[in-house]
Order: C-alpha cells, then structure tokens, then sequence
C-alpha cells in the first residue's frame, strides 16, 4: 500500500475519481487484502456519519439570540483625528440608557487602559493615535491603534518592509499585519489561549496571484506564511474573567533572518 | 440563491437593523446548531455554542471580509467556538476508544440497536478537530478547500487529517459491528 493508493482510495470515498481510476480502485481492492480494509474503515466511517439525522435546534434558541445582542451603533462615521476624548464621553453620557450602559462598561476598560499605559512602563514602542476609517473590507472605525511595529532589517533603519499595527475596540483586538516586499515572509503571533480566544481572520493579497498567502492556527500560535506582499488582519478576543497579565508575542523571519519580535501586554 | 443575499444582510445589521441579523440568525441556527451538536456531542452545551457564536458574529461583523462567502466565515467561527468549547470540558467527559469497544451498549441488545447513538458515542473517542473535520466533509459536504479555509489548515493537511479521522472512526464501527447496519 503506498501514497498514490491512500490517494485514489480517499478520492473514491469523496466521489472525486474519475471512471478509470474509479476501476483502478475496484481493482486495487479485490487483489490486495489491506487495501480492502483501508477502503471499507475510510467507506463506513463515510456511510456513518451521513446516515446521522439532522436536529432541530431547540425553538428558543433564536429569541435567546436576539435577546443577548446588544444595540448596534447605527453611525459608522469615521473617527476624526482631532475628535477629543471628552467629546466621547459627553455623547455616552447623553446617549439612551442601554446605550450608556454598554459605553459605562466600555469606558471603564478604556479608563483601565488609560491609567495602565500612564502607570506601567510600555512593553514596547506604541503609537497611540486614533485609527481612521477603515482599511480594505475591514471597518476599524471605534478602534484605537494600541501599537505599531514597523518590520524592518535592523541594520537599516531606512528599510522599512513593513508594519505590524494592534487595533483594540473593548474585548476585540484586531492585528493588522502589512508586507510591502517582494521577498517570501513568515509572521506570527503567539497568546495564551486561556486569556485570549482566536476569532478568525480576514486576509487581503495585495498581489493575490504571485502572495500565495497561508495561515494557520495551533495552539495559541496564528501563522502567516506569503511570498510577497499581503496585507492580513487577525482577530483575537479577550475572554471573560482576564486579569491583565498576558502578553502576545510577534515575530517576522524573512530568508532566515528575524525582522521582528516585540512582545505587547495585553491590558484588562 | 432566493431573496436577500447573505451581504445585504450583512450590510443591513451594521446599519443597526436587528431584523436583518434575526433573518440570518434564522437561516444558520440550524446548521450552526448541528455542527456544535456533532463537535460538543450534547443539546445543552450546542446550544450555549450555537448562541455564543451568532454574538460573536454580531460582534465581529464588521470585520467580515466580504471577498468570503458569509456562510463560511461564519462555519469558520462556529467550528472554533465548539472545538475550543470541548476543549474547555474536556477534562470532564472524554471517552477513549478502549471504551467504546467496551461499554455495554443499546447495540448489544438486538432490537434496542440505537445506531444514531452508536456512531455519536464513537465519534465522540475522536479530537473535536477530526469531528469537525468528518462533519464539514460528509454531513455539510464542503469541499477540501472550503474546509482549509474554515478550519485554517492547508488543503493536503485537510486530505491527511480527513483520512487519519475516516480510519479511526471507521474501524471503531468495523469492530461495533456496526457496518452492516449502514
């Protein structure tokens, strides 16, 4: 039994073989034993699991939904450079009630992150200026830009490759990885998965055809592997009972060399 | 496919019409509910999945890249919130395949033959990633490339962990006796 077997074995189970290899496969398992086994284990696990009925969900799941989902900001307006912190609070402190509840919770994380930053030295280099709009299908309007890395040799501070940038809106925090070079990179972000939770992603190739970009997700490590520019966005959520003691850790290899690893605490 | 599209939905919800997100709540719960059902393996803890992941999508929305299908990014968060949700009670309940062979069950007894229960109780001696897997393959018939990308694996990754899961669960059934039901 070799690779090509397993291959044309699995693609039979999948339905995806066509008539001549369908053949070659029924003759595959009628001379040799092993084969036959493999094909009836991969067939009844197949069989198996499509005979399984369909639940319905229970009736009270959708108004359980409807129920814990809070007010959406009707108004997406990009947040102005010189919009002032007070101006915020002024408006939740006038919004409708439900409204200013969830803006009390959120302001006094923001108030905690304020107060953190001011009292505990910055693990890194950040750039605390407001995020504008949005970029590509990605809407960070209500973002705050917590850090921002630039990927770049370290013998040359001029050569700039590229940026890595955190943007945090209450629990979600969005990465922004941007790869302007040519060359094939590997980026990664490792967090602990008790504090915070993978979320997904949504990746834009700024060369789609020639990036051949990658990711994966193990473990509490999200990897991004390209062979050209790409421009990606991970979500992280911090999860519920988080203490503020965590750090992510970011790193960037490119042809073998580290263009970056900074590591950022993660406020409550 | 018929009436709103998925998108305007989308678009819809993020101008603050609940009703929007309610009609694409009404359109997944099913299948949501089913994947977490399959993964977590009981009513109670599918629900709390299905529920927590319909608030992560309105949390997340308006990170929804629209290049994706919407029904995908939404498999994508759902096959992460139950993979991780049976993560966290792992510790409680995790059959071994020993067990399976073992228990004394329904099947045992001819005509109170429960095959439904049957595969359930030996899917569940798989990790909630290879009962992702087999669930996104042959009951949501997703391609391989759908499923590299809900489940954020490589196309041949997904072909290596779509066998590796086929024979484990298809010789737990051999040795249950239960292919012949099939």
């Amino acid at each position: 039994m070799n690779e090509q077997h397993l291959n044309l074995i699995q693609a039979e189970i999948d339905g995806l073989n066509s008539d001549s290899e369908s053949a070659q496969v029924r003759s595959l398992i009628e001379e040799n034993s092993e084969l036959r086994a493999s094909f009836d284990e991969l067939n009844a696990a197949k069989l198996a699991i499509e005979s399984l009925v369909e639940k319905e969900p229970p009736p009270t799941l959708r108004a359980s939904i409807m129920n814990a989902i809070p007010e959406r900001e009707t108004e997406h307006t990009p947040v102005a450079e010189t919009t002032s912190w007070w101006a915020g609070i002024t408006s939740i402190v006038t919004s409708p009630k439900p409204v200013s509840l969830a803006y009390a919770f959120s302001l006094g994380l923001i108030v905690t992150f304020v107060v953190s930053t001011v009292l505990m030295p910055p693990a890194s280099s950040t750039n605390t200026d407001q995020f504008l709009g949005s970029i590509g299908a990605v809407n960070l309007s209500g973002f705050e830009t917590i850090a921002e890395f630039a990927i770049e040799e370290e013998d040359e501070e001029d050569e700039r490759e590229g940026s890595v940038k955190v943007h945090r809106n209450a629990s979600l925090i969005v990465i922004e990885f941007t790869w302007d070079s040519g060359r094939p990179v590997t980026a990664t972000i490792t967090y602990d998965e008790e504090y915070l939770d993978y979320t997904g992603y949504t990746g834009t190739n700024v060369a789609e055809e020639s990036s051949n970009l990658t990711t994966t997700t193990e473990d509490g490590e999200v990897t991004m592997s390209s062979d050209g520019p790409f421009r990606h966005f991970v979500t992280l959520t911090v999860r519920d009972g988080y203490e503020g003691n965590d750090e992510m850790n970011f790193g960037v290899t490119s042809g073998g060399r580290s263009l970056l690893s900074k590591s950022l605490f993660v406020r409550k | 496919m018929t009436g709103t599209t998925d998108k305007l939905l989308v678009t819809r919800t993020l101008e603050g019409e609940r009703n929007a997100f309610g009609e694409l709540v009404d359109r997944y719960q099913k299948v949501v509910y089913n994947v977490a059902y399959r993964v977590v393996g009981n009513e109670t803890d599918a629900e709390d999945v299905a529920q927590t992941v319909f608030l992560k999508v309105y949390e997340n929305l308006a990170t929804y890249n629209p290049r994706y299908q919407f029904f995908s990014w939404l498999y994508r968060i759902a096959v992460n919130e139950a993979v991780n949700a049976k993560k966290r009670v792992r510790k409680s309940v995790e059959l071994t395949e020993d067990a399976i062979l073992t228990q004394s069950t329904p099947l045992d007894g001819a005509m109170a033959v429960d095959v439904e229960n049957q595969i359930g109780a030996a899917m569940m001696s798989l990790t909630p990633e290879n009962r992702a897997i087999l669930i996104l393959r042959h009951y949501q018939e997703f391609t391989y490339r759908d499923i590299a990308y809900i489940m954020d694996l490589t196309e041949q990754k997904v072909k290596s962990r779509l066998y590796s899961a086929r024979q484990r669960l298809g010789k737990i059934l051999i040795q249950k006796g239960l292919k012949t039901e099939l």
